[in-house]
């Protein structure tokens, strides 16, 4: 028997205090297959996200972050583990509920189009969930999300 | 039916530049495989009692909050994470964020952080929130509520959420409350009960949380 879900309501503007207890504090070198990912979140109107909780699962990891005044995030991926790829969950005051996407840290544009999972997503918004740069180790990724505009990141829903 | 509302409602004025414009892309619930047991129980810092965080009671009526989190087919989440936040009693939360001039409480932080038990229960003591006002609208004032954050058993359950009080006469003009389809409205509210209470101290209400996600295996 199926039981009535609760609906989702917003995060709000107001959760920093409640919500950092978990927040991800990374110190110290990154290991070997470990990339660091730096970008930022962004409205409709270009601005910066400066109220957006994200939090990055991977195989065997939770990150919980928080997005500064201009909008910025740092996170960490593991490219070796669950094909690179992070699946990353948006929390923010303006959004209804969790919005999903997913970053493919180790992934080329080429193998995103043969990938299963991704068949309905049009091949010009594809590069959304790829980094839109990196050094020559990929040891840094730069990675940015944009809820709304001509380059709006790809979501997901699970429901 | 989705009970959770849209990304995009007008009427709750930062949806619209913030809420994705374009459609979402379905998933298989399950295709990620994450669970959702993140935190190490050693690792949470259970607090149930938020009228116990400081050297003196804080100011408000004392609460009794708790019911149980279930998942999509009724069974309980076992020893999970409940998260709540909320202001204090004149509508004030501590966040540096909130500058509207209702007072701070020293003696309320208006933070907590519990675990259901075996059969999916929670229960934590607190202050009835406040309502406050807001710039949404003119006149705008969020009915008073207190913000929870749930894991189930994996990725896909996650769910922020509110709890409204019952016979609040905010909800009925509240954007937030009124962009959930209304046939699910009423999950939000809280229920009066009398066998949360504890005697000469505090009444209680009931919030039951159901999670989503879970793929129907019988």
């Amino acid at each position: 028997m199926r039981a009535p879900l609760t609906p989702s309501q917003t995060i709000g503007p107001f959760f920093h205090e409640g919500l950092e207890w978990a927040l991800t504090r990374r110190d110290g070198d990154l290991q070997d297959g470990e990339s660091l990912v730096c970008g930022a979140i962004f409205d409709g109107n270009g601005d910066g996200v400066p109220d957006a909780m994200l939090e990055v699962w991977q195989a065997g990891g939770f990150q919980r972050l928080f997005s500064d005044p201009a909008g910025r995030f740092t996170f960490v991926v593991r490219r070796d583990a669950d094909d690179g790829i992070a699946h990353v969950t948006i929390f923010a005051r303006g959004l209804q509920g969790a919005v999903r996407t997913r970053l493919y840290a180790a992934a080329s544009l080429d193998a995103l189009g043969s990938r299963p999972e991704l068949a309905k997503v049009p091949p010009e918004r594809l590069a959304t969930l790829l980094p839109s740069g990196a050094d020559d180790t990929r040891r840094m990724l730069e990675w940015s999300i944009h809820l709304q505009g001509d380059r709006e990141t790809v979501f997901f829903d699970l429901a | 039916m989705n009970p959770h509302p849209p990304l995009l409602y007008p009427d709750y004025k930062s949806t619209r530049a913030r809420a994705p414009r374009q459609p979402s892309i379905a998933l298989a619930a399950d295709a990620s495989g994450l669970v959702g047991s993140i935190f190490p129980r050693s690792a949470i810092p259970i607090d149930a009692d938020l009228t116990r965080q400081s050297t003196a009671e804080p100011l408000g009526e004392k609460i009794i909050v708790g019911g149980r989190v279930l998942d999509g087919n009724g069974r309980p989440v076992r020893e999970s994470l409940v998260e709540v936040w909320q202001c204090n009693a004149a509508g004030r939360y501590t966040d540096s964020a909130d500058q509207h001039h209702a007072p701070i409480d020293p003696h309320f932080r208006g933070l907590g952080r519990v675990l259901t038990n075996a059969e999916g229960w929670y229960r934590f003591v607190t202050i009835r929130p406040g309502p406050y006002p807001w710039e949404n609208h003119p006149k705008a004032w969020r009915p008073a509520h207190i913000h929870f954050s749930l894991f189930g058993g994996s990725y896909a359950e996650r769910l922020i959420t509110q709890m409204y009080f019952p016979g609040d006469p905010l909800l009925a003009l509240d954007p937030i409350y009124n962009s959930v389809p209304s046939f699910a409205r009423d999950r939000l509210i809280s229920s009066f009960d009398l066998s949360l209470a504890v005697e000469g101290v505090a009444l209680g209400y009931r919030f039951d949380i159901v999670l989503g996600g879970t793929p129907a295996a019988d």
